[in-house]
């Protein structure tokens, strides 16, 4: 963990403690006795196989809540749909299963509040396969005894193996486009879409910045998005807490395959309803002002001033 | 020699005061080295409903259809800038409420596509998600069905619905899913029972 001489007993206690403070640390609920929470790290991994090569690896699922529970663990495959991107972890038939590579150490455990459990894997990749992305994901799901009646809600959490089998491919991507709508109401929202059309997976790092007319930043989101092979990737940005009026404008850059894409800067008028209603009211006002008030107060005026000659 | 004794003094003094700088210096930058600490902080993702079972108990009336809303709160904390999927789908391919051989269908609305409950089926809603409701969801036991809530029915597993998907990192990030069920006083007595399953993954 750190560059300092620690001893391997103390580096692995000391990254169990790292892994187990963060965790805490983003989950203050916790401290409220949550019964069960179920927690998995790392959250993806991105190896390098040779064809009937084979990775090793291993993945943790902790226990952060006030009670043990059982959980299983399990491979599926992993593929996206749609431009948003909706996960799916269904075997597609005309797709190798990159799940069916995967072997665990143990197909699940008990796991007690504040322990965490350890499962190595095998991921195998067959002798034939062609170079490219495949793609799949492990599961720790919690085992909730059925209760008698109602709906039982079980949980799971997932690690995503975007696999590359070595050899030949094609990096390529490009960015299609970048939008934010010139009036919007709350949250003001931004979308991009990059295309992913050579045969293996690549991350993108984006930074999008919202300032305001002056020019200073009033919000920042730093995001890693990854594009898996022969897609179109919509990435959604929102500002959550977007005020209810506002003028901003907005800007970001997009990395990816070593190109760094500007993204030109946009006005948004952000107007909520209600603000949008009482600017419309307001409107009213001055338009029956205008158009109805002023002229007759303007009439019985020259009609009260004394005629000329 | 008065005057060349002060400057001998003077000398001594500031030699010394050089010799003394010099030798701090000295001793300080032999005491010197550079450490670095890096530390890798690893990425996790974590979810917790707030009941672990949803209850949806009616007592039905004849001639009427008596409706039961319940919610959950799923919370998502992830360290991992890429942000977080959480989906929703039934522990199986059967999404019907099942008491022995009896059972309440799931509703015939989508997330898309939503509908006002139906007598004898059962669903989800997510306020604000989807073609669901902007308002209005609030707990409910037996009550008349509301003619303006709407549900969607719970897809199988496989087939899950994306219920948030998000950018950048969240700390104990909440989703509310309110489950019905409406019956008439046909559908039988007995415990109906199925089990759902929420996925987080980073997006």
């Amino acid at each position: 963990m750190f560059g300092m001489t620690i001893s391997r007993t103390y580096k692995k206690q000391f990254t169990t403690f790292l892994i187990f403070l963060s965790a805490f640390g983003l989950a203050p609920a916790v401290a409220h006795a949550i019964p069960q929470v179920i927690t998995i790290t790392p959250t993806s991994v991105s190896p390098v196989i040779d064809p009937g090569g084979t990775y090793k690896g291993s993945f943790q699922v902790l226990d952060q809540g006030s009670s043990s529970y059982k959980f299983l663990a399990y491979p599926t495959p992993y593929r996206v749909s749609g431009e948003d991107y909706t996960p799916e972890f269904t075997f597609l038939p005309t797709a190798p299963d990159a799940g069916s590579w995967l072997n665990f150490s143990v197909p699940g455990g008990y796991i007690k509040p504040g322990q965490s459990v350890t499962i190595n894997y095998t991921i195998s990749v067959p002798q034939n396969t062609l170079p490219g992305g495949y793609y799949a994901a492990a599961f720790a799901e919690t085992q909730i005894a059925a209760k008698t009646n109602g709906v039982t809600l079980n949980e799971r959490v997932g690690e995503l193996f975007y696999i590359q089998v070595a050899g030949p491919v094609v990096k390529k991507g490009s960015l299609l486009s970048w939008s934010s709508g010139i009036l919007q109401k709350p949250p003001l929202t931004s979308a991009l879409r990059i295309q992913d059309n050579g045969s293996i997976h690549f991350p993108t790092q984006i930074t999008y910045v919202i300032k305001d007319i002056f020019g200073h930043p009033k919000y920042t989101l730093n995001t890693d998005k990854e594009l898996l092979p022969q897609t179109i990737r919509r990435i959604t940005l929102p500002w959550n807490k977007s005020p209810s009026i506002g003028l901003f404008k907005v800007t970001g850059t997009v990395k990816f395959l070593g190109q760094e894409k500007t993204m030109p800067t946009k006005w948004v008028l952000v107007m909520s309803s209600a603000v949008r209603l009482i600017t419309l009211a307001l409107m009213l006002i001055v338009l029956v002002f205008l158009v109805v008030i002023r002229p007759r107060y303007l009439s019985k005026r020259r009609a009260k001033e004394p005629k000329k000659g | 020699m008065r005057e060349d004794l002060k400057y001998i003094r003077v000398g001594i003094v500031t030699l010394l005061s050089v010799g003394v700088m010099v030798g701090t210096t000295a001793i300080v930058s032999a005491d010197t080295a550079s450490t670095t600490i890096s530390s890798v902080i690893s990425p996790i993702i974590s979810l917790f409903t707030t009941s672990g079972t949803v209850n949806l108990n009616i007592t039905p009336a004849a001639g009427s259809t008596k409706q039961t809303i319940a919610s959950d709160t799923v919370t998502v904390s992830t360290n991992d800038s890429s942000g977080y999927a959480l989906t929703l789908q039934d522990g199986d391919a059967t999404t019907t409420l099942v008491s022995g051989g009896n059972s309440i269908a799931a509703s015939s609305g989508t997330q898309t596509t939503p509908v006002v409950m139906a007598a004898n089926t059962w669903g989800y809603a997510v306020q604000s998600l989807g073609g669901f409701n902007g308002s209005g969801y609030a707990g409910a036991s037996s009550a008349a069905v509301s003619g303006t809530l709407k549900f969607a029915g719970m897809p199988a597993s496989g087939s899950a619905n994306t219920l948030k998907s998000t950018s950048g990192t969240a700390s104990s990030d909440t989703t509310t899913v309110w489950y019905a069920a409406a019956v008439d006083s046909t559908q039988p007595s007995g415990t109906y029972t199925d089990s759902v399953t929420y996925t987080a993954t980073t997006n």
